[in-house]
């Protein structure tokens, strides 16, 4: 190609990502400037120009509205978000993948097509999200002000602490009387079923998860009754964290909770979100509680 | 000899990053005088590589990737206004400072003299 040749297919290659009513004058000009830049440069020389001028694409951008999906500090939190995501939905496919499937090519096998590749809806909401916010900020500045988180203190909501008692009490009944409930309303064996419990699992999983869900309430009552935490509270929130962590995890992988399979895929899932819940939970207070220590430590020497 | 061989590695690799953060800093610094050295430079129409010569010529060189858009972004701003004229040859677009432009120019060149003063001070009591 020659010179002339080189530029124009440089232009048309610019002119291509501008906004069309843009596009032939940007077209013109740009042409002229590189042929004034060029000189009577060679096609080598001229290929180096337009090399230093930058990507087609960059060019286009310098010559627009630069345009934002992602604000720049969001970019990290995003990152984050995202790969975390992904590697739960992926680690949660997998186990799914493993109760489904037999033999590990199987498993691999389901393991990609129903939950590697379709985990990807996960980034796309969050460029979604991550853009509204973006554009929320810009349209109405004042939205995005920085406001301080209010102090943490040991002093807790009474009345919304009771109603949570309320609904945690109402749905442990529920939990535990859902088939004789359902056979109230219904009498399709298959309904009855689905909440129907495996009678292994009522001789010693069952109570003992019972016992640690009334424990927890108790726990939960004796907090809003104080009206505050204290260091007994405090620890003792941590050994049922603890104990029950490690009994869902049991729950998962001892044997069926439910009678009907679908129930007890469901049930399961659920309860191994709860575990990443309280492992998150329990990381969270540590990172705290090691933080505070440290400033302690610092302020002391 | 390995241990030398290592040290000269070490020592070219620090270089090299120290000179590409050198090189970025100063790009940045350049990057904020850019507009008001344009809009210094049209007060009466010129077109871009002539623009680009004479701010070249008085030792500032911007690249050109950078200042023919910049001319069209500061003209959508309405910062600069524009016409094609054709003297000798191809018609090209001429760039002029607008009444915005010319109130903008003083305002940015007022800051700039103010934060030259400032920097001044602050560079020779470094040096004090």
């Amino acid at each position: 190609m020659t010179a002339p040749e080189l530029i124009d297919a440089y232009v048309a290659d610019v002119a291509r990502l501008l906004p069309r009513k843009d596009r032939a004058d940007v077209s013109m000009e740009l042409r002229e400037l590189l042929r004034d830049e060029l000189g009577d440069g060679s096609a080598d020389e001229a290929l180096e120009l337009l090399r230093g001028f930058g990507r087609p694409a960059e060019v286009a951008a310098r010559y627009g509205k630069p345009l934002t999906v992602i604000d720049q500090g969001d970019t990290r939190p995003f990152l984050r978000l995202s790969v975390v995501g992904v590697i739960v939905i992926w680690s949660l496919g997998l186990i799914e993948a493993i109760e489904a499937g037999s033999g590990a090519m199987m498993v691999l096998q389901v393991w990609y097509f129903k939950y590697v590749l379709q985990s990807f809806w996960w980034p796309g909401l969050l460029v979604v999200c991550f853009g509204i916010a973006g554009w929320v900020r810009r349209r109405w500045p004042s939205s995005a002000a920085w406001k301080p988180k209010p102090s943490r203190t040991d002093h807790v909501n009474r009345a919304g602490r009771i109603a949570a008692i309320v609904f945690f009490v109402a749905g442990t009944l529920v939990l535990v009387n859902a088939s004789w409930l359902i056979k109230k309303v219904t009498s399709a064996p298959d309904a009855i079923a689905a909440f129907s419990f495996d009678e292994e699992f009522l001789r010693l999983r069952g109570p003992l998860v019972l016992a640690l869900m009334v424990l927890a309430i108790v726990h939960f009552a004796m907090v809003t009754v104080q009206g505050r935490w204290s260091p007994f509270t405090r620890k003792l929130e941590l050994v049922l964290d603890l104990a029950m962590g490690a009994v869902m995890t049991w729950v998962v992988f001892a044997g069926p909770v439910y009678q009907s399979p679908p129930s007890d895929r469901l049930v399961k899932f659920v309860l191994v979100l709860t575990v990443a819940g309280i492992l998150i939970d329990l990381a969270i207070k540590a990172r705290r509680k090691y933080a505070s220590r440290a400033k302690a430590i610092n302020l002391v020497s | 000899m390995v241990l030398n061989s290592v040290t000269r590695r070490a020592y070219v690799a620090h270089s090299t990053v120290w000179r590409m953060v050198s090189e970025k800093l100063e790009l940045e610094l350049r990057r904020g005088v850019v507009v008001l050295a344009v809009l210094s430079q049209l007060r009466s129409y010129r077109y871009g590589y002539e623009l680009r010569q004479s701010l070249s010529s008085k030792g500032l060189p911007i690249e050109e990737g950078t200042l023919y858009p910049l001319l069209r972004r500061l003209e959508s701003q309405g910062v600069l206004t524009s016409e094609w004229r054709a003297n000798e040859g191809s018609p090209r677009r001429y760039y002029q400072l607008s009444d915005t432009g010319v109130k903008l120019c003083e305002q940015l060149t007022a800051s700039w003299r103010g934060l030259n003063e400032v920097m001044d001070r602050l560079l020779e009591g470094d040096e004090g």
